[in-house]
C-alpha cells in the first residue's frame, strides 16, 4: 500500500525483537518504530507517554514503567526526561521526513505535484501514526527551548521544499522569502489545532486545500486551483490502477 | 514601555509601591509578570518571583489576583486591550479597507516591538500557561483574523474557507520566531512581506507586489528612537510634536 511504499520501513515482527515486552498493538503505535534494544524501548515508551499524558505530566517512573526497564537502566542512556524526549523526537521526525522527502522526490518534475504528494505523505504519516504526531507537533512545544529548537529545524526542511516556488511566479513577480515560512507556519497551526482537539481525519479531507494555500503564494489563485485538480485526477487514476511499482 | 504600563523598579522600595493607586499596582503586577515569564519561563515563574520583581509584597499580590494563573491572564487580556486601541487609533480616518488593514497591522507589529516582554508573555508562554490560556489565545487569534480578512475585501470564487486560518496561523507563527529569537523590535519589518501574502490570492501576484513594495516604502528607519530600528509612518505628519 501506499503507506508502506512511502515510509519504506516495515518492522520486523516483534517476536523477534523483545518477546512479551513491547507495549504491542496500543495505540496502534508499534508498526513502524523499529524497536532493537533498551535504548529504543525507552524512546517508544517516552513518545507514548508524553502523548497520552503530555510532556509536563510525564515522569521518567512512567517512561521506565512503560518500557519495563529499571531506572538504572534509563540513567545509562538519558540524563534525565529531556534527553529522552529529545531522542525519540530525532528518531521520530527523521523518519517522518524522509517519508515526505521521499514522496516529494518521487513525485515527477512539477514543483506542484511533489508539493502535494510531500504534503498527502506527512498527513498521512500524522493519520497513522497518532501519537507520533501528539509529540512532534503539540508537545514539542511544551517541552523546553532545546525542543522548539529541534521543531525550528524541521520546519526549516519544509521551508526548503517551498523554496523553489518562488521561481514558479508570474513574470515581474518577486515572491517575499517570507511566504514560505508563512505557509509552513501556518499550515503547522492548523495541524496542531487539529490534533489537539483528536480531529486528524480532518487533515485528510482538507487535503487539496491545504496544497491550495501552500501553493497559492507562488502561482497565484487560477493556477493553484488548475495544480489542485490536476493532483486529485491523478491520485484518483493512481488510486484506480494496479500497484504495480516496487 | 507603553502608555499604560510604566517600568517598574525593582529597587524602589515597598512604601511607595504601597502609596500607588490600586489599578497602578496591578498594572505593576502585570509588567513584573511579562518580565519573569519572559525571562524564565511560564512554568518557573511563581507568586514570589512575580512580587519581587514587582516590589510588592505578597498579600499585595493577593489583593488583585487569586493565583500565578489569574496574574498571567489578566495580563494576556490587558495586552490584548491596548493593542486593539492602538489598532483602533490607527485606523480611525484610514479611506479604505485596504489602507486600514496596513496601518492596523502596522499598529500590531509596532505594539510589540515597544512591549517585547508582554508579546513574550502573549505569543510564547501562553501555549505554556493552561486552557484557559489558550483559550485566550483562540479567541485573539479569531479577532485578528476577522480584522484582517474585513481589509482584504471580496475575492476570486473557489478561495478554500481554510486560507485566513493557515495564513493567520502562519504570521503568528513567523512572529513567534522572532519573539523567540529575542528579534522583536524587528517585527515592524515583516509588514511588507506579510501583505503580499494575505493579498496575493485575492488582488493577484502584481497587485499584491504593488501594495508590498507601497508598505515597504513606508518603513522609515529611525535608529535612534528607543533601539527600534524600524517604525511604520502612516502618513506624512503635520506638526513636528512629540
Amino acid at each position: 500500500m501506499f503507506s508502506e511504499r512511502v515510509y519504506g520501513r516495515q518492522v520486523p515482527a516483534a517476536s523477534d525483537r523483545a518477546p512479551q515486552r513491547l507495549p504491542r498493538g496500543r495505540h496502534g503505535l508499534p508498526r513502524r518504530f523499529v524497536v532493537h534494544n533498551q535504548r529504543e524501548r525507552m524512546l517508544l515508551a517516552v513518545a507514548e507517554a508524553v502523548a497520552e499524558q503530555g510532556y509536563a505530566n510525564t515522569t521518567v517512573a512512567d517512561i521506565i514503567a512503560r518500557a519495563r526497564l529499571s531506572r538504572r537502566t534509563f540513567y545509562e542512556h538519558f540524563t534525565d526526561k529531556e534527553e529522552c524526549f529529545l531522542a525519540a523526537y530525532d528518531t521520530v521526525v527523521e523518519q517522518m521526513l524522509a517519508g515526505v522527502g521521499h514522496a516529494y522526490e518521487s513525485a515527477g518534475r512539477a514543483w506542484t505535484s511533489r508539493v502535494h504528494d510531500g504534503l498527502e505523505a506527512f498527513v498521512n504519516y500524522l493519520v497513522d501514526e497518532p501519537a507520533f504526531a501528539r509529540m512532534c507537533i503539540v508537545e514539542v512545544v511544551a517541552a523546553g527551548p532545546e525542543a522548539r529548537g529541534r521543531r525550528d529545524a524541521a520546519m526549516r526542511v519544509f521551508v526548503d521544499f517551498l523554496a523553489p516556488g518562488r521561481d514558479e511566479a508570474p513574470r515581474g513577480v518577486e515572491v517575499p522569502e517570507l511566504a514560505a515560512d508563512i505557509v509552513v507556519g501556518g499550515i503547522y497551526e492548523i495541524i496542531y489545532t487539529r490534533l489537539l482537539r483528536d480531529a486528524a481525519d480532518e487533515l485528510v479531507e482538507m487535503l487539496p486545500q491545504l496544497v491550495y494555500c501552500a501553493l497559492v503564494p507562488f502561482v497565484g489563485h487560477r493556477a493553484a486551483e488548475r495544480a489542485v485538480r490536476e493532483n486529485e485526477a491523478r491520485r484518483a487514476t493512481a488510486a484506480r490502477a494496479p500497484q504495480a511499482d516496487g | 514601555m507603553g502608555p499604560q504600563i510604566e517600568p517598574f523598579r525593582p529597587h524602589a522600595a515597598d512604601v511607595s509601591a504601597l502609596a500607588l493607586p490600586l489599578r497602578s499596582r496591578r498594572d505593576r503586577l502585570i509588567a513584573a509578570i511579562a518580565r519573569v515569564v519572559s525571562e524564565e519561563g511560564y512554568r518557573a515563574t511563581s507568586v514570589s518571583k512575580i512580587v519581587t520583581a514587582a516590589g510588592m509584597s505578597r498579600n499585595g499580590f493577593y489583593e488583585h489576583f487569586a493565583n500565578k494563573e489569574e496574574c498571567f491572564l489578566a495580563a494576556y487580556d490587558t495586552a490584548v486591550e491596548q493593542v486593539m486601541a492602538r489598532v483602533r487609533a490607527a485606523t480611525s480616518g484610514t479611506r479604505s479597507g485596504r489602507a486600514a488593514l496596513e496601518a492596523g497591522f502596522a499598529a500590531f507589529l509596532g505594539y510589540a516591538a515597544d512591549e517585547p516582554e508582554l508579546a513574550w508573555l502573549c505569543v510564547v508562554e501562553v501555549l505554556a500557561a493552561g486552557p484557559r490560556a489558550l483559550a485566550r489565545r483562540d479567541e485573539a487569534m479569531r479577532r485578528f483574523a476577522a480584522f484582517l480578512e474585513e481589509g482584504r475585501g471580496d475575492g476570486p470564487a473557489g478561495v478554500p474557507p481554510v486560507l485566513t486560518e493557515v495564513i493567520v496561523g502562519g504570521v503568528y507563527e513567523v512572529i513567534y520566531a522572532r519573539i523567540l529569537n529575542r528579534e522583536t523590535e524587528s517585527l515592524p519589518e515583516l509588514l511588507p512581506d506579510v501583505l503580499y501574502v494575505w493579498l496575493a490570492p485575492f488582488v493577484g501576484a502584481a497587485g499584491a507586489t504593488a501594495a508590498r513594495s507601497a508598505a515597504a516604502a513606508r518603513l522609515e528607519p529611525v535608529g535612534a528612537r528607543r533601539g527600534r530600528v524600524i517604525a511604520f509612518r502612516p502618513e506624512p505628519r503635520r506638526t513636528g510634536g512629540t
